[in-house]
């Protein structure tokens, strides 16, 4: 009998939690079509961010086709331009842009601190590493990219290929490796250089100067300088910039490091202006999708935000079969400042 | 009936000139203050004076503006070493090819700064530069030149502005008649005698301004020195400003910083005034006369080799470089017959890529730009110099001080300044037209004033005396003497206005791209080839307009 009862208890709890499971589905998709419906009396969503304009054109052509009558105006800048952007319309209040990405966190973080994001509820963020989204759900990572150390193999012989960061400090690289400047490059830069120092000899920044290292303005032009040849080596360069070029048959190839490659997030939020909030929810939501990340996947050549979707950009490993350094928000946060400092000093940098 | 008929014409003259005037300060000033208040806000909402010490207290800061101070002296010094002999051998000498001197000097000054810092880095890049390649295997390594370097930053910016040098001289010069010479020759004086110690005091002036426009717009310059100066460890004062701009952006501090940039405008509007006065002569005269000897001397072709090494160096070369990655389908492959295209050009006009829209706002705004301009020199230099009245050193203050402005920054008071609720026009080419007109005006402006004091005031009282209005006797008397010297500014204006970058990548929005914009995206996009079409596409364009204005201007010229 109390056996009987016990299974019961148990088929009851069973059925309770499959009804609410539907009930919640169901909730969840009428909240979609509301967002919809309100997303389409406003009929257009500003998006702008440093991810590749034609490529992100086609991604947003298949949320343009899923959800008819709502546009995205996409408008490619670089991080740096962007937040300048931001910030001087911030100063007349106002603001060109519903949902915005960049590769640095302390942005968000900033602009979070200071009201200028709104809060969204995004529940693919339970799928996400910790550090990758705001727990307060001002901000959250769009997708993210390795840092794979880069090389032109034309100019680096096989036998010379590094698989330590610590035979960075090896004398033959000496005015043969470049790096963005870290002061500029956003978190993606600081990153890159976070992993070097943390994989590489003890007092890798201290020393940085006897590398002679090229420091190029932005991610762009330290790809644009070993596909070049200009320098042989990058330390970790984002790989949505790298793998379309050597996809275009640039002389690159990729270095996963022993110690780790570094995985930074791209993040996103809704701005507190914006002008078609419903809208940017909607391409948010979609964004973080199953389809709309495996869309990124395949057409941005980005990874996945969440840690259930495994695929990989065409031509790179997946993340589970190569070994990373997550730097997240609070990683980046925490360390920027004075990593900065040391390499800015060592370089003799102001 | 006279005394009203001249007192209608003087309220006329006035209304024009003071509007003119007044325009000119607000599409000016208006963003400049806007910068500068934010220059003495606390981050706490009170007034400091905090980011203005701070720049003199600041050592980077200070190593930045010396820099830049030392790099600008040596890039005025190259260009006038280059562009005076070439302007020279354009309008007194008999030298074969001048037409092709013109145009290839059109072209230096039309390539944007950032994309001229990219060839001269695949040619001079250290490590895999073509130039230094073949030094190495030719010469030895130690031979080679290191373009991320002060002297690298120097050479690009000398190639980039001399041709402001070329452009003055050679509306100077041309100005000049031969009776001054040929005068000096009757009395036994040798042809280099009368052009040192008559033709060149005469255009003094004319060369004073040029420098200090080099001086100054080497001073503002950006996109080349963010490659360079970056590369090369070291600050210029628009770098520094820029860093202040990004991660976070300190406006207030970046608004102190573009400081100094006003005092040397000031500076050298002071040495401009002083040898404007101590040399002042009426040099353009009705009757066209221009050296007529159609033999060719040995200098003629002394100064047409000193043209085609000069540019080959400074033009030649790195255009050569962009076009040759303009017609590689993978630019990284090299040029291996099956790796040869023109389909980066077919597609520059394909509607799906932004490259016929950018193309149609680059014109459509470079010809508001310079006609505005133009039109709005003419009449406040005419009250510059031809009129007395209290303020007329600040309003020559205000027509020049977007020369050497920042555009980073004056962008910045731009989209502040008009996305109040009475000027929205944000995110509007009207924006586009006022912006680039407030900072490419002082092209207009010094190129017009050289010539309105060239041109003697006894003209239009002649004109006046024989009853013509204030207007007439500029419509028909002026402005066809001193026509040569407009188009010049038009096409420089124009020039300068298509290749703008730094105000541009602030105020466009999705539509309102232009062909810099563009043309930087698909660099940053990987896109190299598709880019240097682009690039190609821009020069093509100038080429074109500036080729057209010249020949209106032939067909209609005095006989």
């Amino acid at each position: 009998m109390k056996l009987l009862d016990q299974s019961k208890i148990f088929l009851a709890s069973l059925l309770c939690l499959f009804s609410f499971a539907i009930a919640a589905d169901a909730q969840n998709a009428q909240s979609t079509d509301t967002l919809y419906a309100e997303a389409k009396k406003e009929g257009q969503v500003r998006f702008s961010g440093p991810l590749t304009g034609e490529e992100m054109t086609n991604v947003l052509k298949v949320f343009e086709d899923k959800y008819p009558g709502v546009k995205v105006v996409y408008s490619r800048r670089p991080t740096g331009a962007l937040v300048q952007l931001m910030e001087a319309e911030r100063t007349a209040g106002k603001s060109s842009f519903d949902l915005v990405h960049l590769t640095d966190p302390l942005t968000f973080l900033r602009w979070k601190k200071e009201n200028f994001l709104l809060q969204v509820d995004v529940p693919e963020t339970s799928k996400m590493a910790e550090g990758f989204f705001d727990k307060d759900g001002y901000f959250t990572a769009l997708c993210v990219t390795t840092l794979a150390g880069t090389y032109n193999s034309l100019k680096v012989a096989e036998r010379d290929i590094p698989k330590s960061l610590k035979e960075l400090s090896d004398p033959k690289w000496v005015g043969k490796i470049s790096i963005s400047n870290p002061s500029r490059g956003g978190g993606i830069t600081i990153a890159s250089l976070m992993n070097a120092s943390e994989g590489a000899v003890p007092d890798f920044v201290k020393n940085a100067a006897n590398l002679k290292l090229l420091i190029t303005n932005g991610n762009e032009n330290a790809v644009e300088s070993v596909v070049t040849g200009e320098t042989s080596l990058n330390w970790g360069l984002p790989t949505y910039l790298t793998g379309p070029a050597a996809k275009d048959g640039a002389p690159i190839k990729f270095i996963y490091w022993q110690e780790g490659t570094a995985v930074v997030p791209i993040l996103t939020g809704v701005m507190a202006k914006a002008q078609s909030p419903n809208a940017a929810k909607l391409l948010l939501n979609w964004l973080l999708s199953t389809e709309g990340q495996n869309t990124l996947i395949t057409k941005e050549g980005v990874y996945s935000a969440r840690n259930d979707i495994d695929s990989s950009p065409e031509g790179l490993p997946k993340l589970s079969t190569i070994k990373v350094n997550n730097y997240g928000i609070g990683k980046l946060g925490d360390g920027t400042v004075d990593i900065l400092s040391s390499f800015n000093s060592a370089l003799g940098l102001k | 009936m006279f005394e009203v008929a001249a007192l209608r014409h003087n309220v006329l003259k006035n209304v024009v000139l003071f509007l003119s005037a007044g325009l000119i300060s607000w599409l000016v000033l208006y963003p400049i203050l806007i910068i500068f208040s934010m220059g003495f806000h606390a981050k706490s909402g009170g007034i400091t004076f905090e980011n203005y010490i701070k720049f003199f207290t600041e050592r980077g800061l200070l190593a930045a503006l010396l820099n830049s101070i030392e790099i600008s002296t040596a890039v005025t010094f190259f260009a006038f070493v280059i562009g005076f002999p070439l302007a020279w051998g354009v309008t007194r000498t008999n030298m074969p090819g001048k037409t092709f001197v013109q145009a290839m000097v059109t072209v230096a000054y039309v390539v944007p700064n950032f994309i001229s810092a990219i060839a001269w880095v695949l040619l001079l890049g250290p490590n895999a530069g073509l130039l230094n390649g073949m030094i190495t295997k030719w010469i030895g390594p130690n031979y080679v030149f290191n373009i991320y370097s002060m002297q690298g930053l120097v050479l690009i910016l000398s190639a980039s502005f001399y041709p402001v040098v070329f452009a003055t001289l050679v509306a100077a010069l041309e100005n000049i008649g031969s009776s001054y010479e040929e005068a000096a020759r009757m009395v036994g004086a040798t042809r280099l005698r009368s052009s040192i110690f008559i033709i060149v005091p005469l255009a003094m002036p004319a060369i004073v301004s040029s420098c200090i426009l080099v001086f100054l717009e080497s001073m503002g310059a950006f996109g080349a020195a963010m490659v360079i100066a970056t590369g090369a460890q070291f600050q210029t004062i628009t770098t520094k400003i820029y860093q202040l701009f990004t991660f976070p952006p300190q406006f207030e501090l970046a608004a102190a910083t573009a400081t100094p940039i006003i005092f040397f405008t000031i500076i050298g509007l002071v040495i401009q005034s002083m040898f404007s006065k101590s040399t002042r002569y009426s040099v353009i005269s009705v009757r066209q006369n221009r050296v007529k000897d159609t033999r060719r001397a040995l200098s003629s072709y002394l100064f047409f080799i000193y043209s085609v090494v000069m540019l080959a160096c400074t033009i030649i070369l790195p255009v050569a470089i962009i076009f040759y990655v303009s017609i590689l389908k993978r630019w990284s492959l090299g040029a291996s017959v099956n790796n040869i295209t023109f389909n980066n050009y077919l597609r520059a006009f394909e509607f799906s890529s932004l490259g016929p829209t950018s193309i149609i706002n680059s014109v459509l705004i470079a010809f508001v730009t310079a006609t505005a301009s133009v039109f709005l020199g003419i009449f406040v230099v005419w009250l510059v110099e031809r009129e007395n009245f209290k303020f007329r050193s600040l309003l020559v203050f205000i027509s020049s001080v977007t020369f050497a402005f920042p555009g980073l920054v004056l962008a910045v008071g731009f989209v502040i300044g008009y996305s109040q609720p009475v000027l929205m026009i944000y995110g509007t080419i009207w924006l586009f037209f006022i912006a680039f007109t407030a900072q490419r005006f002082p092209y207009a402006f010094a190129f017009l004033r050289n010539a309105v004091r060239q041109l003697s005031i006894e003209f239009e009282d002649a004109a006046r005396i024989s009853g013509a209005s204030w207007l007439g006797s500029i419509r028909d008397i002026s402005i066809p003497l001193l026509k040569s010297w407009f188009v010049a500014a038009w096409i420089l204006v124009f020039a300068v206005a298509l290749r703008e970058l730094s105000i541009a990548i602030l105020l466009f929005t999705p539509g309102l791209e232009t062909l810099p914009i563009t043309i930087l995206n698909y660099t940053d996009d990987g896109r190299y080839s598709f880019a240097s079409a682009l690039a190609m596409v821009l020069i093509i364009i100038n080429l074109a307009t500036a080729g057209a204005v010249y020949s209106i201007n032939q067909r209609t010229a005095i006989r």
